[in-house]
């Protein structure tokens, strides 16, 4: 069997993952398949890309370290994308609270997005941002794949493990509190 | 400004040139060095460990030493029945058994300060 053979084939390389012999090649096509979406997916999220690619390795390495006990019960890149949510909320509850007081001194996340040689959207888009991350972890993460990836709530659900009815509920709420937020902040 | 006034699908975010086509190798090299083989310092070598159990018999055999000279030089018991002739216990055994009129007598006739 080649690698080349089992690229369009989940049960084929995951099969190759598990052999020891095939395994390292089939990893880097794994990496190669998924990590564009996963990228955008948490960048998204996270915003920087620094942190972006921290979170990405590790979801690979998890993923390297715990390839033999997946059974296929879902697709990989399911599977994948799981685990990049778990390492990108167990990123945002380590990180510390985005509110910045209204009298502080530090810089407003709308200024650092500005100032980063990595974002190029308007006043508008890094203030839609500092509304987003201004949400509770999951609620962000709800927004994020509803609004920017544009996915549907059955995928969602998949991922999350959360209910269509509550992530319907919550995104309603997202989009009403940034709403009123960039209203207020404009 | 509206939230709907905010394209989502517009591509604000950049990435250093390169990135992706450079994160496989770089996931592996993680992956790589997690894994490498750590140096294990092996406990003792065959030298050591017959040193170690000569050391050990040479304890026990000192030890061994020890408690049966130990043993050797402990004394019996000391048994007054040695030291007391048995006239001694008969006329203990007949004081304990004295009345209270022959001890008030004893005592009456002997000038002792009670």
């Amino acid at each position: 069997m080649t690698i080349e053979a089992s690229k369009d084939n989940d049960k084929e390389l995951l099969k190759a993952l598990q052999d020891p012999a095939l395994q390292n090649a089939a990893f880097t096509l794994l990496v190669k398949q998924n990590s564009k979406q996963l990228y955008w997916q948490i960048r998204r999220i996270v915003l920087s890309h620094d942190d972006t690619d921290d979170i990405l390795q590790n979801t690979f390495i998890k993923a390297w370290n715990n390839i033999n006990n997946f059974r296929g019960d879902s697709q990989l890149s399911t599977w994948l994308h799981r685990i990049a949510i778990n390492e990108t909320l167990t990123f945002l509850s380590h990180k510390p609270p985005a509110y910045v007081p209204l009298d502080s001194e530090e810089v407003s996340m709308v200024e650092q997005l500005e100032s980063d040689k990595y974002f190029n959207g308007s006043h508008a888009d890094a203030l839609l941002q500092e509304a987003v991350s201004r949400l509770p972890h999951k609620q962000h993460i709800i927004f994020c794949l509803k609004y920017f990836e544009e996915m549907k709530y059955e995928e969602i659900s998949e991922l999350l493990g959360t209910s269509i009815g509550a992530l319907k509920a919550s995104y309603h709420i997202a989009v009403k509190k940034i709403g009123d937020y960039i209203k207020k902040n404009d | 400004m509206k939230l709907e006034d905010i394209n989502p699908r517009k591509k604000t975010f950049t990435l250093p040139d390169g990135y992706f086509e450079s994160l496989p190798d770089r996931v592996m090299a993680r992956i790589q060095s997690s894994q490498a083989p750590t140096k294990t310092r092996p406990l003792a070598s065959p030298k050591r460990i017959w040193s170690y159990a000569a050391s050990i018999v040479l304890l026990f055999t000192m030890c061994g030493l020890m408690y049966y000279n130990d043993l050797s030089s402990i004394e019996p018991p000391h048994t007054y029945a040695e030291e007391y002739s048995s006239d001694y216990f008969d006329d203990f055994y007949e004081t304990l058994n004295i009345d209270d009129y022959t001890l008030y007598s004893y005592l009456a006739s002997s000038n002792t300060d009670l």
